[in-house]
């Protein structure tokens, strides 16, 4: 259960790559702050169609060799959940909920029959075809229960929300550890749309978050928690998880999570902190659910009122800092919490020993699909970033080609290039010349598809690979 | 044996297989037909999605090994491109059955598919390394469609 969740946590790192670049530019694109509409607008491509991102995200790290029709399958699966379940009922929004069923369906699916040979439906790219429409198809029935199921949960949360609002403190407390856990669930929306535009009534305006703006001075006690959560909190676990990451692997994990919470600080967009641990380490982020639900407690509790039209920020903070009642306590408040969190990821991190991003096991981390942190291709070879030719045209081998491996690995297990002077290929067996014999890795030769080798001395060494031997030096030529 | 790579043409025809059923699904649904909403509501979840599938495809055939990345930085690309460039000129209609939607996703589409074959292997210094490689094709995509944004938000009637 856990190897799946990290699963959906590993798919999700390719949608979650743009989002520090893209919570940059939409808040900084606000009338409030740069006002510029057009940069506004591509961030909020981005934050508007997330989930569709996550589902195409999910579908596609799922699927065999991230097969890009597996990532259209999820778009169409996504779509058709949406719209199916809302013409059953309108209130319906699936969100990230809907994002995660449509991944995981899709890929399930699609590594079903996308290995299958169906002759007759090649003219459709065969098994992978048959499998969008088969997908598409289930989703139909998908959406047809969730139409049905899903109002009843809804409701169960609305119901939720109105509790929340009418239990002061304690009340606030829970909304902001639920206000977390709902996430992946998709329902935070509801529970947010009751209590920030529905709770309350100041001379005919309603909601926390619109009262708030309206002046009323009781307002705000629905928001005011998150700042020491989003600017000092968060910003806080991500340096507990740069600190316990592996020490090869710290520079880049700070790299990561670093953006991650510069955003977070910035512009209160968390989800690329909160998704990058969310399926990783669902512990942390029940203890991240309440702690913030405490910190909405204990804000509301001490009368501090704030507010944010986009997100607990320091943009929205100072920009907001006159509407608010006591909102200077938030910056110490949130020094604790940020020394809070900090202590508690680190420590659960050690003690539970969770693999959050660069405590991946050894070999998992960097071979390939199985790491999560840094795609193949940053990895890969020591071929510089050169453009190639439109694929079509039927030319060069890709890096993960059986054969290309094999060639790489050969070139390294000979002591790589600086050592080869010379390789050809004579029907069976590589004919190199090298500085050393000394250096050759024979047990990785071996690993590799040699069946023998022969020292004729310091220098020259035959290698017995079979006959791919011409194919194979063609390759190694590449590396070297 | 590895995977062929998925070639434009069929990918167009899987597309067509898909946007079939969905029309079949929508003018069943119409009042016209069964007048069941569920059904319209099926076939229009597809339907007025065309440009974005169209974009997804195209990129995937273009992509070397049809590479799921291309395709998740073709729909961001396309939805750059529509939501900046309303952005800059509130005259655009970008509607369902726009012809702007359409020359979108067909230009989101090729882009994105060279986009990735061109920066698949990127490799960037070790502290931004979680967004080099793969990850690197959808910002670079998006980037590139805020230019293309740009220039048709200031040219499209």
């Amino acid at each position: 259960m856990l190897g799946q969740l990290q699963r959906i946590g590993k798919a999700l790192m390719l949608p979650i790559a743009v989002l520090p670049a893209a919570g940059l530019l939409l808040r900084l694109g606000q009338p409030d702050t740069l006002n510029i509409p057009f940069m506004a607008a591509a961030g909020n491509a981005v934050f508007n169609f997330l989930p569709l991102l996550f589902a195409i995200g999910i579908a596609v790290g799922f699927a065999k060799e991230n097969h890009g029709l597996a990532g259209m399958a999820g778009f169409i699966s996504y779509e058709i959940l949406s719209y199916g379940a809302q013409a059953i009922n309108s209130s319906i929004s699936l969100s990230y909920l809907g994002a995660i069923v449509a991944g995981l369906l899709t890929g399930w699916m699609f590594n079903m029959f996308s290995q299958r040979e169906i002759k007759w439906l090649d003219w459709m790219a065969g098994g992978r075809g048959f499998a969008v429409v088969v997908i598409s198809l289930i989703s139909i029935v998908l959406s047809i229960v969730f139409g049905y199921v899903w109002p009843f949960v809804q409701d169960a949360f609305n119901a939720l929300g109105h509790w929340l609002g009418a239990t002061g403190a304690i009340g606030a407390g829970f909304y902001g550890l639920f206000n977390r856990l709902l996430i992946p669930f998709g329902l935070h929306h509801v529970i947010n749309t009751y209590i920030w535009f529905v709770y309350g009534n100041y001379h005919g305006v309603t909601g926390d978050l619109s009262r708030f703006f309206a002046g009323d001075p009781t307002a705000g006690g629905y928001m005011a928690g998150f700042f020491p959560i989003m600017m000092f909190g968060l910003p806080g676990a991500a340096i507990a998880m740069i600190v316990a990451a592996k020490p090869g692997r710290r520079k880049v994990v700070a790299g990561v999570l670093g953006s991650a919470a510069f955003t977070a600080l910035v512009t209160g967009v968390t989800e690329p902190i909160e998704f990058a641990f969310m399926f990783l380490a669902p512990l942390l982020f029940l203890f991240h659910a309440i702690l913030t639900g405490f910190s909405l407690f204990l804000c509301y509790a001490l009368g501090i009122r704030d507010g944010f039209t986009f997100s607990a920020g320091l943009i929205d903070y100072v920009l907001n800092r006159n509407y608010a009642t006591h909102g200077y306590w938030l910056l110490p408040i949130g020094l604790a919490f940020g020394i809070i969190y900090f202590l508690v990821f680190y420590f659960s991190i050690k003690i539970f020993n969770i693999k959050t991003p660069g405590r991946e096991d050894e070999d998992v981390a960097f071979a390939g699909a199985g790491g999560f942190i840094l795609d193949e291709y940053q990895i890969a070879g020591d071929e510089p970033a050169t453009a190639t030719t439109l694929s079509g045209t039927g030319g060069a081998e890709a890096e993960t080609d059986p054969l290309t491996l094999q060639a790489k690995a050969i070139v390294e297990a000979l002591g790589g290039p600086p050592n080869i002077v010379e390789v050809e290929a004579c029907t069976t067996r590589l004919r190199l010349q090298l500085k050393d014999a000394q250096n050759i890795d024979e047990k990785k030769l071996k690993a590799h598809g040699a069946t023998g080798m022969i020292r004729l001395n310091q220098q020259n060494v035959q290698v017995i690979v079979g006959t791919i031997a011409d194919m194979l030096v063609d390759e190694m030529k590449k590396f070297m | 044996m590895k995977a062929k790579q998925g070639s434009l043409m069929q990918i167009v025809l899987l597309m067509a297989v898909v946007f079939a059923i969905a029309a079949i699904f929508y003018y069943l649904g119409l009042p016209g037909g069964l007048n069941v909403p569920f059904l319209l509501s099926i076939g229009y979840a597809v339907l007025s999605n065309y440009a974005a599938i169209l974009a997804i495809g195209i990129a995937v055939a273009i992509a070397k090994e049809n590479q799921g990345a291309a395709g998740l930085a073709a729909f961001l690309g396309y939805e750059v491109i529509i939501q900046g460039s309303t952005a800059l000129s509130k005259s655009i209609n970008a509607g369902d059955k726009s012809a702007f939607v359409l020359v979108a996703g067909l230009i989101a589409g090729v882009l994105a598919g060279i986009m990735y074959n061109r920066f698949y292997r990127t490799k960037l210094p070790t502290w931004l390394g979680f967004f080099g490689g793969r990850r690197f094709v959808p910002l670079v995509t998006a980037f590139a469609s805020l230019f293309i944004a740009l220039v048709l938000g200031h040219t499209w009637h």
